[in-house]
């Protein structure tokens, strides 16, 4: 038995694409599609997987990551499932990749203008925190009435003194369409904002794409006198290449117990380690632990 | 110049049930004005009609907005609607729990409001909700509380301080002691008097009580079957009521 | 020049629907007028209709005949013809009305009370207040009791809180139904002789007091005969 290129068929590839591009010329917006049966079950990354899939073409050169990392079983996984019914070629190495499909992490060097990012999402509706019926939250994306998501914020600095979501930092696109980047920590918010590269969401459970074209304005919610701050790691760096500026995770790294830093991005890390003056690249607005206020 | 002015008002429910009919009222700048009537009278119609949460079918309204000007209440859009809603026209139910979010903190659900008005500034939002909350005489080490744990007073009170966070020229109040022991109801409805007079907030006050109204209302309209039977000086209707059903009800109040 | 008040041919009916329409008459056929700063009193036996009297006036009762022209030089207003604003405006600023019972508004203290129709006419917190402690102790009202609720007084003072806040704003035409009814002789004076001071000022008053008495402030008495009771 043979599988269609990239194992979706062209008609299904072509509603994807027409959804990818309505959502492409509406920055932010949810753009419902039709989610196809794959081999993998939902929660798994089928929204990405589509996307990517109704991309990729004999050229492409692909990279999943997972968390940060190239090797984690999902990645591994998917990377073969794409050579399986494609037969692309792979790679690890960020900068040699065409269409990037990742969960949960921006990989830490900026993105080229001939580079996708396709985001995994759970959970594409960032309203759904304040407001359980569909139907309102759809009104509410219609009139731009946004205003009970920052009751959520308001809420955060009451009980914690200032915002602590970690994740899923909902932001607007264009000034006009507010979106949940996926499950990024907000570390990587920075990074959607005015990039050169095209960001792709994809909802398979839920049956949504949204985009996010180059050069587009993604302003973190945030309030006047508290404004948006990306996580920082004062003080930590990786054990590995010594960076102070990338996402870390925390691990343990020997059977004592020990407790120590690494870098998320075990691509870039790897960079780091060859070449330690390698820049993130991404723009001011993305250096991390961006001062508010008098504090240094 | 009366801040609503309604003509002719009818609601009728699909399957022809008549909600409210003929119905014709102004309410000037700083009055209370009374709507009194038994159940089914129609009177909660009249209020979700005015609120536009209940559709209008016949008759006009004209409300002064004090940022759009003259406004024709029943042709405007959702949006519309829902703008005037957030802003100008402030809504106190009977039941504060179907309005708030028992578990925001009461900062939050008042916050709620100011922040659909798009106010973005925190320290601004903490500090008129605090004054809001001082208004309507709430201890402020409440407002960090959630309001599943107050008493329905202190809930009702909650709400009030909600409707009138954007200042809104007319507040409409559907029974809002309504459930409340007797103490708490009396200390409630002075403090919308003490509001009606600083603010000078103009309100439409709905009630079964004609305590309540009495009270709150200098003039009062009663309400039987959907039509309004009576309308005058309250103290008129309370003490010389003219139509027989408002001497029925005037005579059988207990005190 | 006209007068301040022309009543012509008043009369007022009730129809009592939860009897069965039964038909009841106050009175019929009042005719008087006052001057300014004149007070009349209206005399006449128990049930003739005195109270009602007032309460037409004051539009409480909605008279079922005639006219009562009121004049307080800003032009003639009918007070059974006027629509209800006007007659709000009229209570406001032109006329005042003393009741025999004191209806309790549960939180307000006496001062509260007191100063209200001052600032209902926009004089300022302060000024009104003062104004209000100044005329509480007129009436002889204990201090101690000023930020009290009335609700709590004795009758007697009730009654002076009610004095108080109707007389305390300049009127053109003041009613008063029974002002001295549960008062002692001393604080009796006190209110008759505040009267007599609001007529010097110009006030028209028109009061029903206990009979037979007829104080000095009175000028000229209108007399209510007997009703007619229609059964239907």
């Amino acid at each position: 038995m043979s599988y269609s290129f990239a194992f979706l068929d062209e008609q299904s590839k072509r509603a994807v694409r027409r959804a990818l591009l309505k959502a492409v010329a509406l920055p932010g917006y949810q753009v419902p599609f039709v989610s196809r049966e794959l081999p993998i079950s939902y929660g798994w990354g089928t929204g990405g997987i589509q996307i990517t899939c109704a991309l990729l073409g004999r050229e492409d050169v692909v990279k999943v990551i997972d968390q940060g990392a190239d090797d984690s079983v999902n990645a591994v996984n998917i990377k073969r499932f794409l050579q399986r019914t494609a037969g692309v070629a792979t790679t690890s190495v960020t900068a040699e990749a065409t269409i990037i499909q990742t969960r949960h992490r921006i990989p830490e060097e900026r993105l080229r203008a001939d580079q996708i990012l396709v985001l995994q999402v759970p959970y594409p509706e960032p309203l759904r925190l304040v407001e359980a019926r569909e139907t309102e939250t759809r009104r509410m994306h219609a009139e731009a009435d946004y205003g009970r998501m920052y009751v959520a914020l308001y809420e955060d600095i009451v009980h914690h003194g200032e915002i602590t979501l970690p994740w899923q930092y909902p932001a607007v696109v264009n000034s006009r369409y507010l979106m949940s980047p996926s499950p990024i920590p907000r570390f990587d918010n920075p990074k959607l904002h005015l990039a050169d590269c095209l960001f792709l969401f994809g909802a398979g459970r839920e049956k949504r794409v949204y985009a996010i074209p180059p050069h587009t304005p993604v302003a973190s919610l945030a309030f006047e006198d508290y404004p948006f701050r990306a996580e920082a790691f004062p003080g930590r760096r990786c054990e590995r290449c010594g960076s102070g500026d990338t996402y870390l995770d925390e691990l343990i790294l020997d059977e004592s117990g020990r407790r120590g830093y690494q870098c998320s991005d075990t691509a870039f890390c790897l960079r780091r380690r060859q070449d330690p003056s390698v820049a993130r690249g991404w723009g001011e607005a993305s250096a991390p632990g961006t001062p508010r206020g008098a504090e240094a | 110049m009366p801040v609503l002015s309604v003509r002719d008002l009818g609601v009728t429910y699909t399957g022809g049930i008549t909600g409210c009919a003929d119905i014709s009222f102004d309410v000037m700048p700083g009055e209370i004005l009374g709507l009194v009537g038994e159940s089914g009278s129609g009177k909660s119609t009249v209020l979700g009609a005015i609120a536009l949460t209940t559709l209008a079918t016949r008759g006009s309204a004209l409300f002064q907005s004090p940022r759009r000007g003259p406004l024709k209440l029943f042709a405007l859009n959702g949006q519309e609607r829902r703008w005037l809603r957030q802003r100008e026209i402030g809504l106190v139910h009977q039941n504060p729990r179907l309005v708030l979010n028992l578990d925001l903190t009461a900062g939050a659900n008042i916050a709620e409001a100011l922040l659909e008005a798009d106010w973005r500034h925190y320290g601004k939002i903490r500090t008129r909700a605090a004054e809001l909350l001082h208004r309507v005489e709430m201890d402020l080490a409440r407002m960090d509380d959630v309001p599943r744990r107050f008493s329905g007073g202190m809930q009702q009170r909650v709400q009030l301080a909600k409707a009138l966070a954007n200042s809104p020229a007319l507040l409409l109040l559907d029974e809002p002691t309504g459930g409340l022991d007797v103490s708490i109801q009396a200390r409630l409805l002075d403090l919308i008097r003490e509001l009606s007079r600083e603010l000078g907030t103009a309100m439409l006050l709905v009630s079964h009580d004609l305590e309540v109204v009495r009270l709150l209302a200098r003039r009062t309209l009663v309400m039987q079957r959907g039509r309004v039977v009576e309308a005058g000086l309250t103290d008129q209707i309370l003490e010389d009521p003219q139509h027989p059903y408002t001497q029925l009800l005037v005579h059988s109040r207990l005190a | 020049m006209r007068p301040r008040l022309e009543v012509s041919g008043l009369a007022k009916r009730f129809t009592l629907h939860v009897l069965g329409g039964r038909r009841l008459c106050a009175f019929e056929g009042v005719s008087f007028r006052v001057e300014a700063g004149e007070c009349v009193q209206v005399s006449g036996p128990s049930g003739a209709g005195k109270s009602s009297l007032l309460k037409c006036l004051y539009r409480t009762y909605p008279a079922s005949d005639g006219s009562a022209l009121f004049d307080a030089g800003g032009g003639s207003v009918d007070l059974v013809t006027a629509s209800d604003l006007e007659v709000l405006e009229l209570r406001r600023a032109a006329i005042g009305y003393v009741s025999q019972f004191f209806s309790a508004i549960p939180r307000l203290t006496a001062l509260s009370v007191v100063a209200e129709p001052l600032l209902a006419m926009g004089v300022a917190p302060e000024a009104a207040r003062r104004r209000a402690e100044e005329m509480l102790e007129r009436l002889d009202i204990p201090e101690a009791l000023w930020d009290c609720y009335p609700s709590t007084f004795s009758g007697g003072e009730r009654q002076r809180v009610n004095l108080a806040r109707a007389l305390i704003a300049p009127r053109a035409l003041i009613l008063l139904d029974e002002p001295t009814a549960s008062l002692d002789r001393v604080r009796r004076s006190i209110v008759l002789s505040l009267l007599a001071e609001m007529k010097r000022a110009g006030t028209s008053l028109i009061a029903v007091f206990h009979d037979p008495e007829r104080p000095a402030v009175v000028d000229r008495a209108l007399v209510l005969q007997g009703v007619a009771y229609e059964a239907m």
